[in-house]
């Protein structure tokens, strides 16, 4: 049986959920939206998790793999108001906890594991990362709220971008020398990062197999604005590295973020361990959704 | 220098740093990063500076690292509007990630992606470590539909005590009443095997003895700042890796 757990109206879930049903996979749906009707236990005399959602057990036993979507459900409507909102926020997050361990324990195919999710909380960690062991380029990159220093990395990399460290979605923005001249005001320590100029790519490393695609705007964060999504083949030493990558941080499903110079130079920004990829799959077919499918029924045969 | 990062409600801390020798040892908390100026690259992370009690320090100068920060709330940034403080410790969180993880000296212990201070942010990751090494576990349930299990491993009886330090074991200590030498070499073989699976250079370890058998209880793999032996084997360790 290959669990599912996240939200109905995900796109990306429902592109893999529509595969497997037709495939005729057995497959269990855990609403996330559904987690406050949702509870888990853990026994550590015998090392087991047991799952029920709507008073139904969820037999784990019989997982053979699964793919994982939660989100903060604190933002869900039954968190957010009553008297009992704090104590089922604690319930709920237990429901989260035992089952990021069970994902953690089972040697089953999980995509992702939360620990290998977790490289992607700090990007300059996982930067780090990325560079370390495959040798991709990353661009540089300083933390800072020193403006004296922010301006002098300005001068020698030009018009800067900066955004978010942590994983928490952050509209990437575009600073330039001339801005950074006028400011003197106080801030927390932030990321500014070498505004590489170029073409973005989008690559998804689906166990082994790989999927790119080019993406032309005109924007800095091209998820917010107008923009043509292409299909396009990769040179074999970034395929090579992208699985690399992948198997090194343990994501059997990544979206890696390149952008590539005139002089074909790649750069990589990060690799997402959570890609609602539905976003790229822009085949009539929706191939990187079918092949998230095959390789959660490789773990069923 | 060997830095300190604690929290700023840590009471304890001072007192701590002043048992290193004199002037080597400094605390820096999350005011630090904030307020004063820091600066950390990558690539390039030598260039990286911090401010540590006004004076700014490079990277290259830091010698070893205690780290007493085991996750960043955001009661801890005081200093920002209270809307913008849990933005921050995520942001705060990622940026310690990195800064500790990068450093070339000894961190004690050193961050992974989920964790500040070592391998593992939950008691139940250290159960499920134990099943897989075959260290027996204390019993224990939990149930989200029950409160009052959501604290995890609770504290044991008739318990003994493990503390690991760089692959050496460092301490053993019996439950006050009981004497449980009989099994010291069992509880420090299996100490060892949690230390070296979860890449920690510290880590505590308390077992509880029933029924003629050890059960792993809890784990602590923040350094414990009354421990004066632990102490001196941390300045040692700092002193040869320098």
């Amino acid at each position: 049986m290959i669990l599912l757990w996240g939200l109905e109206g995900d796109d990306t879930l429902a592109s893999v959920s529509n595969w497997l049903r037709q495939k005729k996979a057995s497959m269990y749906f855990l609403s996330h939206a559904e987690i406050d009707n949702t509870r888990m236990c853990f026994s550590a005399t015998d090392n087991k998790y047991q799952l029920y959602h709507n008073g139904e057990f969820v037999p784990l036993d019989n997982v053979t793999a699964s793919y994982l979507r939660p989100y903060d459900f604190r933002q869900y409507p039954q968190f957010q108001q009553g008297n009992d909102s704090a104590k089922l926020a604690a319930r709920a997050a237990q429901v989260h906890t035992l089952m990021n361990t069970w994902s953690e324990s089972t040697h089953t195919i999980v995509i992702n594991k939360p620990s290998a999710e977790a490289t992607n909380h700090s990007k300059i960690f996982q930067s780090r990362l990325i560079h370390s062991s495959t040798g991709l380029m990353v661009p540089e990159t300083l933390i800072s709220n020193d403006w004296e220093v922010i301006r002098t990395f300005a001068q020698q990399h030009g018009t800067l971008i900066y955004k978010s460290l942590s994983c928490i979605r952050s509209v990437a923005k575009r600073i330039t020398y001339a801005e950074l001249l006028e400011r003197c005001d106080k801030i927390a320590p932030a990321l500014f990062q070498q505004k590489i100029v170029g073409t973005n790519v989008r690559v998804h490393v689906v166990g082994k197999k790989i999927f790119a695609c080019g993406i032309q705007s005109d924007v800095v964060d091209y998820r917010y604005g107008p923009r043509v999504i292409h299909q396009i083949n990769l040179p074999a030493d970034i395929q090579d590295k992208c699985i690399m990558l992948a198997q090194h941080l343990g994501l059997q499903l990544t979206g890696i973020d390149f952008i590539v110079t005139p002089t074909n130079e790649w750069y990589c920004l990060e690799a997402n361990p959570n890609p609602g990829f539905s976003f790229y799959d822009v085949t009539k077919e929706k191939v990187i959704a079918r092949a998230v499918a095959e390789l959660l029924l490789a773990g069923n045969n | 220098m060997i830095l300190i990062p604690v929290s700023c409600y840590n009471k304890e801390a001072a007192t701590f740093a002043k048992k290193f020798p004199k002037g080597t040892a400094s605390i820096f908390t999350c005011a630090d990063l904030a307020e004063q100026s820091t600066s950390l690259y990558y690539p390039g992370f030598e260039k990286s500076t911090i401010t540590v009690e006004g004076v700014t320090v490079p990277v290259h100068a830091i010698t070893g690292v205690v780290n007493l920060l085991p996750m960043i709330l955001p009661e801890e940034l005081y200093f920002f509007p209270e809307e913008e403080r849990d933005y921050q410790s995520a942001e705060f969180h990622a940026l310690l990630t990195f800064f500790l993880d990068a450093l070339p000296c000894p961190v004690i212990n050193r961050p992974c992606g989920s964790a500040l201070t070592g391998a593992f942010s939950q008691p139940l990751h250290w159960v499920d470590l134990a099943h897989k090494l075959n260290i027996p576990t204390v019993h224990l349930m939990i149930d989200s539909d029950n409160r009052a299990n959501h604290v995890g491993v609770a504290k044991p009886r008739n318990h003994l005590e493990v503390v690991c330090f760089n692959q050496q074991i460092i301490s053993f200590s019996n439950d006050a009443e009981r004497n449980f030498t009989d099994y010291q070499t069992q509880a420090q073989e299996y100490t060892l095997q949690l230390a070296k699976h979860s890449g920690s250079a510290y880590l505590k370890v308390a077992f509880e003895v029933a029924e003629s058998q050890i059960s792993m209880a809890r784990t602590s793999i923040l350094p414990d700042m009354r421990n004066d032996h632990l102490i001196q084997h941390i300045i040692d360790y700092f002193q040869k890796a320098s």
